[in-house]
């Protein structure tokens, strides 16, 4: 969904609420289209290179929006910024950084987080070395994991890749939420495309 | 034979896991596949939905905390 001519983008989908961002005037609006309200509150900086997962912190029953921003630094090292913003005390907050550096899509502000029963998970990638935390060709099987944060302990958990993943796919491979599973997808030897379905989350 | 477009991004599976609907990451064209009969059809609604940033959605009464619009 997007509204008013693209100024909005969606940050995540949950329980019935939307969370969207408008980088133009930064700020993050919260709505439930059923009951038709809507809050808004405005972000505490301008940085638009931020970006924006939405989800439910099952433990305290709150709704919480996890904003991660990733540099390098001079020595080449990838470094993460993440702040939890919860709704209800309104507040935003500095959280440990992230033990690997999650694969963002080239496309600008676009979110690959996916929200999955009180956790957002990023396909991630450790000891990266490429230039703008995208896909590349030279990384290997090994480095790919996928990171999870619990909305509740504010805490990360590395999750393994399906072992039959063995080849570096052609395109970059992507977390998705299909059927409330988490699933890992990826292109295989230029003739398929595959699916893989977690079925136990996190075992 | 080759596939030049598996940059995909499946966005909903039905519940009976017959049914997938993907998109290409790169152009947009999104695609309804049938598992059952291996078959696709091409999604005839035209650019004008950005289909990779689409969300699952379902109505719920949850209410935002204090504030009305």
């Amino acid at each position: 969904m997007i509204e008013n001519g693209g100024s909005w983008l969606v940050a995540g989908s949950c329980n019935g609420l939307i969370c969207l961002i408008n980088y133009h005037i930064s700020c993050l609006r919260f709505r439930n289209p059923a009951t038709r309200t809507k809050f808004e509150i405005f972000l505490p900086y301008s940085n638009c290179s931020f970006r924006y997962s939405f989800g439910y912190d099952t433990l305290t029953e709150t709704y919480k929006v996890v904003a991660l921003f990733i540099t390098k630094e001079h020595d080449n090292a990838a470094r993460s910024m993440v702040k939890i913003f919860t709704l209800g005390d309104n507040s935003w907050r500095n959280i440990q950084c992230f033990p690997v550096i999650p694969l963002l899509w080239v496309r600008s502000h676009y979110n690959n987080g996916v929200y999955l029963s009180g956790t957002v998970n990023w396909l991630a990638v450790s000891d990266y070395s490429g230039s703008n935390f995208s896909f590349a060709s030279d990384v290997t099987i090994e480095q790919y994991v996928i990171l999870s944060i619990d909305l509740s302990t504010e805490t990360y958990t590395q999750l393994l890749l399906p072992q039959g993943f063995h080849k570096v796919p052609r395109y970059q491979p992507k977390l998705v939420v299909l059927m409330d599973c988490l699933c890992f997808c990826h292109d295989f030897e230029k003739t398929h495309f595959i699916i893989w379905q977690m079925k136990d989350f996190g075992v | 034979m080759e596939y030049k477009c598996l940059n995909l991004l499946p966005l909903y599976l039905s519940e009976n896991g017959d049914t997938l609907i993907l998109t290409n990451d790169i152009d947009e064209t999104t695609l309804i596949y049938n598992c059952r009969d291996n078959r696709v059809e091409k999604i005839g609604i035209t650019n004008t939905i950005m289909w990779s940033w689409a969300k699952n959605y379902v109505e719920s009464l949850v209410s935002i905390q204090l504030v009305d619009s």
